[in-house]
């Protein structure tokens, strides 16, 4: 186990420039990062620690001309609380009251969320007992030959078969969020990916001295709707097997299906297949049919395309 | 039925409840903080491998590192490797961080060999060698009874069925093995989480060669032990770390460790049944074949996979072949039982598979071919001291309204789009029993009160029930008799195994037999004072009294202010003998204490995600006699919790390509939580058929529930029309049954 710095910034600048050292990560809430070290799952994991929760003022929410602003440290449980966002964002209160449990809520932030790295059991394995490809150029992916059950229906990213496990995400998408960093403005849609041999936040296109500092959700179209379902084992603490966020209404139609790829899944036919129709049984039916467009099992993964396609019925009929 | 004062009433609380929730029951990891050192093992990166060179020097060279050992000085470390995690080295130091990153400047050079984590792969012919076993990866054993073709002669219809695997699967207890040990001079100390302190001390002694009376072991708390608690590899690795540093040392395994190491897990199995029965349901005939995982420890226990089969049924002509099967996974051991769990869920399913053939309801087919209560066991020729099978199946059924809901597979479907199944399983246990012999001690004292102090840890309730064993029989009140001392090798009596549910009849034997003892000393006292013979006393109700006459008593606070000194009661445990006559059978007959159960499930599946929601469960369970009523309640619901994890959500996958555990923790692999159960739709029912051998009519009831497993399965057949058969019964499954994936 490494030995772990630890400083607390004051401000952005502060901890940008701390993070443009090499081996150094920010750390907000802490409950995926700190089991990340804990477990040494990488020998590239970071050993300089950047704490954002001494930047003042970065976990406020609140509701600015027609849109949503989440600081980046918002917390799950405050953004699932909160009456602005259960209000014209519905989907993204419902999937932050999704994550985990009560108490990983209330550490877990919105930041760390999508920022979160992936859950393959290859990757995340103690003691980095399968250098895999994600930590290592020359390793394999042992899950595409192993036990993939919970690994991606649409194929690798740079490689590796992983899925991105954050619930928010796929909601942040749907609502065609941006998300705003010290540097630029992303959105979300174009924010994931699947690194590999990297350092530091591995699931998304962030450079090394990068942080998010902002989420900013556009208001959806007037009489649209949104909704948030996941599927799961149990009811608390696991991750999602399949996850769905849509907002439909106004003519259109979104929807993001998450933790079937290394990146968010914007299932267009779907969205396309629903967009001005009534919600009903048979129109649901029929647009979750599309969400298996270009999908691909990759041994025991099938039954999650069928999960994929389920979760859109439901996301499209909770819209209704 | 007897009417008893305190045995068997509603409302009695757990002794130390308070300590229990609080977590102030002086569990093994609290003891000497701050002055001890932590250990940590080196876990193999292979699943089959010798060990060439090891070298520890940069390890021991660590500031902080006390203590470093590897195999040469520790029976509980290895060379050759035969699962992956094994234990090749373990260090000490002065905090987690310093012994983890020692264990990693720990070089060791291996030699790989084959590893086969994959049963079906270890049993096919010519299969590379496990090294488990010299020269082979099966073993086989048989049993017969009657004469089988003669039994197939008899059948008009035969039907050959098969099911399995089910899971491998690790107990997952909230405390993993921990001890805490340290030496003054040639003595040990210990304090460690148990299922059985003087089954551990032995062991240690025959392990190290230590003298048995140097050895002086606690266990206090233990943080729940479902068999996985009766070894005593962590506590030698830290008592030898503990010995070389000079320091006490605590070795609390992570989870990680407690998923991968020497720790038992539920093993897999496999069961194919040829079944002869007559048109109208009655069997005359079987021949299984079972096979068993028995993973890297080479456990050959197959044939106890089918024990509750050759118990429930009334079945003349049989043929059994069980093969255990070596592989490099993860030691098998008991939980719930050594090899019930898994057989019990595939006889189960089998005989609902046999049923179905013959278009019979499952209950009725069940109940036909049940053991008689007037019928000798067929291998050991002795009775059953108490047999309520039949009870607990209709009782389950009825609590469910199976006579209303049981339907044709797949044909109804709910409200809501979900389809609906209903399913049963039962069996005549193994466990429940007298097991061996132990002994009890307790203390009346001058206030009145009685302290027992039972030889074993505070784990499950038993040490509740042998409070109520205790006031009954001394006619104190419940709140009267405490626990003083326990789990202490030093100073209680050896308790025995806390395993096999045995703790209530076995050492709550032993406890009617020294409240005995200890009341004919009182009623000496009392006696005297009251110008009477004891032969004249009775006592109840915190009262001892003239028997012909009850206003003429004495409290037993009076009674007790008139010893000269605090009275000590002894007994020891009974034999597994009829304490009264059964049918013809007389007193003193050796006979067979088994517990008994039946589950039935009512589910939701639902057919687009494959997702099943228990919505009512009910266990019947006969246990002779509710002793610790809530007790019996919490141990059926937690038996529940764990059989709906293992049953419909959780296994411990192994990756095949090199015996990886691929889940070692809990967020990926746990039990079900609060949120999964619906408590009100959990109905405990105790079936009472007043055992004629357990103390106050009792078996024991610690591993209920594991019929449950098979009840699921068949629900789901029940519910969706397609048999899945393989355990978890996870969406992937239902969903491919479906026709959906
Ligand atoms: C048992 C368990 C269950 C869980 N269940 C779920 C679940 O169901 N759904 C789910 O989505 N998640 C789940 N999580 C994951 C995790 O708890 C949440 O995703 C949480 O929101 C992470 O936030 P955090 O603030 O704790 O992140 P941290 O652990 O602090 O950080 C996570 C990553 O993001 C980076 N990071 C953090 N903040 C920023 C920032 N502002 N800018 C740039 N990079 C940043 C860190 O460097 C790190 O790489 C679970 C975790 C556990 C341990």
């Amino acid at each position: 186990m490494k030995d772990i710095k630890h400083f607390n910034a004051t401000s952005i600048n502060d901890a940008a420039a701390k993070l443009a050292e090499a081996g150094s990560a920010p750390i907000a809430g802490g409950t995926d990062l700190v089991t990340i070290l804990r477990a040494m799952v990488n020998p590239n994991s970071p050993d300089t620690i950047v704490n954002l929760k001494t930047i003042p003022d970065m976990a406020y929410i609140r509701e600015e001309g027609d849109a949503l602003k989440i600081g980046a440290l918002a917390t799950l449980s405050a953004i699932a609380a909160s009456s602005v966002v259960r209000g014209k964002w519905a989907a993204l209160a419902q999937a932050a009251h999704k994550v985990g449990s009560p108490q990983l809520r209330n550490a877990g932030t919105i930041g760390g969320n999508i920022c979160q790295e992936t859950r393959c059991w290859y990757y995340r394995t103690e003691h980095n007992y399968f250098a895999c490809l994600k930590k290592n150029q020359q390793g394999l992916c042992y899950a595409l030959t192993g036990d993939n059950r919970y690994h991606s229906i649409f194929g690798a990213t740079n490689g590796c078969v992983c899925v991105n496990p954050s619930d928010t995400a796929p909601a942040l998408v749907a609502f065609g969020a941006t998300i705003k960093t010290n540097k630029r403005d992303i959105a979300a849609a174009d924010f994931f990916d699947v690194k590999v041999a990297p350092n530091k936040s591995a699931m998304t296109v962030l450079g090394q001295d990068e942080i998010v500092t902002e989420i900013s959700v556009p208001a959806p179209a007037s009489g649209a709707k949104s909704a948030f379902v996941k599927f799961a084992l149990r009811r608390a603490i696991d991750f999602p097997i399949v996850n769905c966020a849509a907002v439909i209404g106004g003519g259109s139609a979104s929807i993001v299906l998450n933790a079937v790829a290394g990146k968010p899944r914007k299932v267009t036919a779907a969205e396309q297949s629903i967009a001005g129709k009534t919600i009903n049984e048979a129109n649901a039916a029929a647009a979750a049919e599309q969400a298996a467009t270009g999908t691909l099992s990759i041994g025991k993964n099938k039954y999650m395309i069928q999960l994929a396609k389920a979760m859109v019925k439901k996301a499209i009929l909770a819209c209704a | 039925m007897a009417d008893y004062a305190v045995v068997g009433k509603a409302g009695n609380k757990e002794k130390t409840i308070v300590q229990k929730l609080t977590g102030r029951l002086d569990y093994a990891d609290d003891r000497l903080p701050g002055q001890k050192l932590v250990a940590r093992t080196l876990l193999s990166r292979y699943a089959n491998a010798e060990v060439t060179a090891i070298n520890t020097s940069a390890a021991e060279a660590l500031p902080g590192v006390k203590a470093v050992i590897t195999y040469d000085e520790c029976p509980m470390l290895y060379k050759s490797i035969r699962r992956w995690g094994q234990e090749i080295a373990a260090v000490a130091a002065v905090d987690n961080e310093t012994a983890t990153r020692a264990l990693e400047l720990i070089q060791v050079t291996y030699q790989e060999g084959n590893q086969i984590s994959d049963v079906e792969e270890a049993m096919k012919p010519g299969a590379p060698l496990t090294g488990v076993w010299e020269g082979t990866n099966i073993r086989t054993s048989e049993l017969l009874r009657g004469d089988v073709e003669a039994g197939f002669a008899q059948a008009d219809q035969e039907f050959t069925e098969t099911a399995g695997w089910t899971n491998f699967w690790q107990h997952k207890e909230m405390e993993p093995w921990s001890a805490t040990t340290y030496w003054v001079g040639d003595d040990l100390y210990v304090w460690t989480t148990s299922q059985n302190p003087f089954g551990q001390r032995n062991t240690i002694k025959n392990t190290m060669g230590w003298p048995m009376h140097k050895i002086h072991l606690i266990s206090h708390g233990s943080g729940s032990g479902h068999g996985n608690k009766h070894g005593a590899n962590w506590i030698i690795i830290a008592a030898v770390l503990a010995k070389k540093a000079g320091m006490p040392v605590s070795y609390h395994l992570t989870r990680f460790e407690q998923c991968c190491s020497s720790t038992a897990h539920q093993n897999k199995g496999k069961l194919e049944m040829r079944v002869g029965v007559k048109n109208d349901g009655t069997i005359t005939a079987v021949e299984a074949t079972y096979w068993a995982d028995g993973c890297s420890g080479g456990a050959t226990t197959a044939s106890g996979m089918d024990f509750g089969f050759r118990y429930t049924y009334n079945v003349p002509h049989a043929k059994w072949t069980f093969y255990d099967i070596a592989t490099n996974t993860p030691l098998r051991g008991a939980f719930r039982c050594v090899a019930d769990p898994p057989g019990d869920a595939l006889y189960n399913l089998v005989m609902d598979k046999v049923a179905d053939k013959l278009g019979m309801d499952p209950l009725e087919f069940r109940i036909k071919n049940l053991v008689a209560p007037d019928m000798l066991q067929f291998e050991s020729k002795m009775p059953f001291s108490s047999m309520g099978i039949r009870q607990c199946l209709e009782q389950a059924a009825a609590a469910l309204d199976w006579d209303t809901k049981w339907h044709q597979p797949g044909n109804r479907t709910l409200s809501d789009g979900r389809l609906h199944g209903i399913g049963i399983a039962g069996h005549i246990d193994s466990h429940g029993q007298m097991s061996s012999p132990c002994g009890a001690i307790l203390n009346l004292t001058k206030d009145g009160k009685c302290l027992i102090a039972p030889g074993q840890s505070h784990n499950a309730g038993s040490i509740n029930a042998h409070c109520h064993h205790v006031a009954e029989v001394l006619g104190m009140k419940y709140e009267d008799v405490h626990v003083g001392d326990w789990g202490h090798t030093d100073v209680t009596s050896e308790g025995g195994s806390e395993g096999g549910s045995t703790r209530c009849i076995t050492l709550g034997s032993a406890y009617v037999e020294a409240a005995l003892d200890a009341r004919a000393e009182a009623f000496a006292v009392a006696a005297g004072w009251m110008g009477l013979t004891p032969d004249k006393l009775s006592a109840g109700d915190g009262l001892i009294f003239e028997t012909a006459n009850p206003t003429n008593s004495k409290t037993w606070v009076e009674v007790a202010g008139r010893f000269s000194y605090p009275i000590i009661g002894k007994g020891y445990s009974w034999p597994k003998k009829l304490r009264r006559q059964v049918l013809n059978w007389p007193v003193g007959t050796d006979c067979e204490v088994r517990g008994q159960m039946a589950q039935a499930v009512e589910i939701a599946v639902d057919p687009d995600t494959g997702q099943i929601e228990v919505l009512n469960m009910a266990s019947a369970i006969d246990c002779g006699q509710a002793i610790y009523r809530s007790g019996f309640n919490k141990g059926c619901f937690g038996g529940h919790e764990i059989i709906m994890g293992e049953t419909l959500m959780y296994e411990q996958v192994i990756d095949y390509g090199n015996g990886a555990s691929m889940n070692p923790n809990f967020w990926q692999n746990a039990h079900v939580t609060a949120m999964d159960i619906h408590p009100e739709g959990f109905n405990a029912i105790a079936v009472e058929t007043d055992d004629a051998c357990g103390p106050h009519g009792c078996k024991g009831v610690g591993e209920p529930e594991v019929s449950a497993l098979a009840c699921m399965a068949n629900a789901v057949y029940n519910a969706t029309g397609v048999w899945i058969d393989s355990l978890p019964i996870t969406p992937d499954k239902v969903l491919q049954a479906l026709g959906k994936a």
